[in-house]
């Protein structure tokens, strides 16, 4: 059977310990596990995928493959919700290139009307959850624009570096360098105080 | 400022952070990164960057349909791995299992009253909502289906329905597979769904009601109204 039973109630306990107990199989600490991550999970694959029911299907995929262990969670690569939330973009990725076609792509303009069309009653953490959002977002729209571009491009849309250079008309390396300056430049403005911490620890 | 040896290959690893390398490009930096701690050091430094970007975009509310019919699949299976350990097979293997690995075990199939077909697939549908009144009734491929392809299980709650495949053949650009509900003889379109990675899949079947059998069939992107292609695999719902 599974880890000893830890008596206290699954929503107190740490991701950590929590993706330990999913791994064992408990169901009732995959529902707290869900509720903790399945927001930012939904949003990520819809701003992916672009269409509300290919991103069910992926957040489904996604969270069935970890609760069968298919997909596992190793403390050395990040914390529980970045590796949680790279599953959900694999997945995503993979369900972008088997449509294929020219698939229906959110702009980041498209924020606000997204955000205005979400459920009215929003939990604190939620809020919070949407607060960092939009300061990330504010950072990454301070970026010169061909470094956002690559980076969007990539991390969204699931181009490898090389077809990026051939839709950009530009050498391979340029692309990768704008990668790394527009990397760095976000990680230094989140260094500065763009706490994202703060969202994604007290979105629970 | 981010610094570190090897600025030289630091482009290489903002691109692995973006999940932008080719395969084998990736796979040639991995190995390196196991030797190498400058670059390792380089790219954690630059991973707050990455989870930020996961976290940056647009904050929508999931159905709450999806949560549900999520949970009620992970009570069937939990039910099930301890429903096979009381019967007293050996402890459900742990990894890479799930319920594939429960199918593949007689102990379990037989105790769950299920006929397996021969050759292909296996499978079964699951009704009701609590466990007491559940029955088992298995998902049959059809001569279409490539032999030895081919796995499912539908878990049915209260009207709705999860359907989960494995061993599906793998679809061609534009294809999707399409999940149909039988009423009186006419097919009507369930839900579409495409394949993972692994070759598994789920598909949510939300509406049952009076369905006598649950069909798949590959279609273009978008699904269509009236199949186009033979069923693939077949559960009768009795």
């Amino acid at each position: 059977m599974g880890p000893p039973r830890d008596s206290r109630p699954p929503e107190r306990l740490a991701d950590e310990e929590l993706a330990a107990l999913v791994d064992a199989k408990d169901p009732a600490a995959f529902e707290v596990f869900y509720d903790r991550h399945g927001g930012a999970a939904y949003s990520l694959a819809h701003r992916i995928v672009g269409d509300r029911q290919l991103a069910e299907d992926v957040i489904q995929e996604a969270f069935l493959s970890i609760w069968r262990s298919s997909a596992r969670y190793d403390p050395a690569r990040g914390s529980v919700r970045s590796w949680t939330l790279g599953v959900v973009r694999n997945r995503a990725i993979d369900a972008l290139r088997r449509a294929s076609g020219p698939a229906p792509k959110l702009d980041l303009d498209d924020a606000a009307l997204l955000e205005a069309r979400a459920a009215p009653e929003r939990t604190e953490s939620e809020a919070i959850r949407r607060d960092a959002a939009e300061r990330v977002r504010g950072a990454v729209a301070k970026l010169p624009p061909e470094q956002s571009e690559v980076i969007t491009l990539a991390f969204f849309g699931g181009f490898s570096h090389s077809e990026i250079a051939s839709m950009l008309g530009a050498p391979l390396g340029t692309i990768k360098g704008r990668m790394r300056l527009g990397l760095e430049k976000l990680q230094e403005a989140l260094a500065e105080g763009l706490s994202l911490d703060e969202g994604l620890e007290e979105a629970r | 400022m981010i610094g570190g040896e090897h600025g030289d290959r630091r482009d290489d690893l903002a691109a692995y952070a973006l999940g932008a390398l080719d395969p084998a490009e990736a796979e040639a930096l991995e190995a390196h990164l196991r030797s190498c701690r400058g670059c390792r050091d380089y790219l954690r430094a630059l991973s707050p960057a990455v989870d930020a970007l996961a976290a940056s975009v647009p904050q929508v509310v999931p159905p709450p349909a999806l949560r549900e019919r999520l949970v009620a699949t992970v009570r069937a299976e939990a039910e099930r791995i301890a429903a096979a350990e009381r019967e007293g097979a050996e402890p459900a293997p742990r990894r890479r299992a799930g319920w594939r690995g429960l199918v593949a075990r007689p102990a379990t199939a037989l105790a769950a009253g299920a006929i397996l077909c021969a050759g292909a697939a296996i499978g079964y549908v699951i009704h009701g909502s609590g466990s007491a009144s559940r029955s088992v009734v298995p998902v049959r491929p059809t001569a279409a289906a490539p032999a030895g392809s081919v796995a499912a299980s539908l878990s049915r709650v209260d009207g709705q329905a999860m359907l989960l495949v494995s061993r599906m053949p793998p679809l061609r650009a534009e294809r999707v597979y399409e999940a149909w509900a039988e009423r009186d003889g006419v097919m009507r379109p369930e839900s579409t769904f495409v394949l993972g990675r692994d070759g598994t899949a789920t598909a949510a079947l939300p509406n049952l009601g009076g369905a006598t059998a649950v069909l798949v069939t590959e279609e273009p992107r978008g699904g269509s109204a009236h199949p186009t292609t033979p069923p693939l695999m077949r559960a009768d719902l009795g």
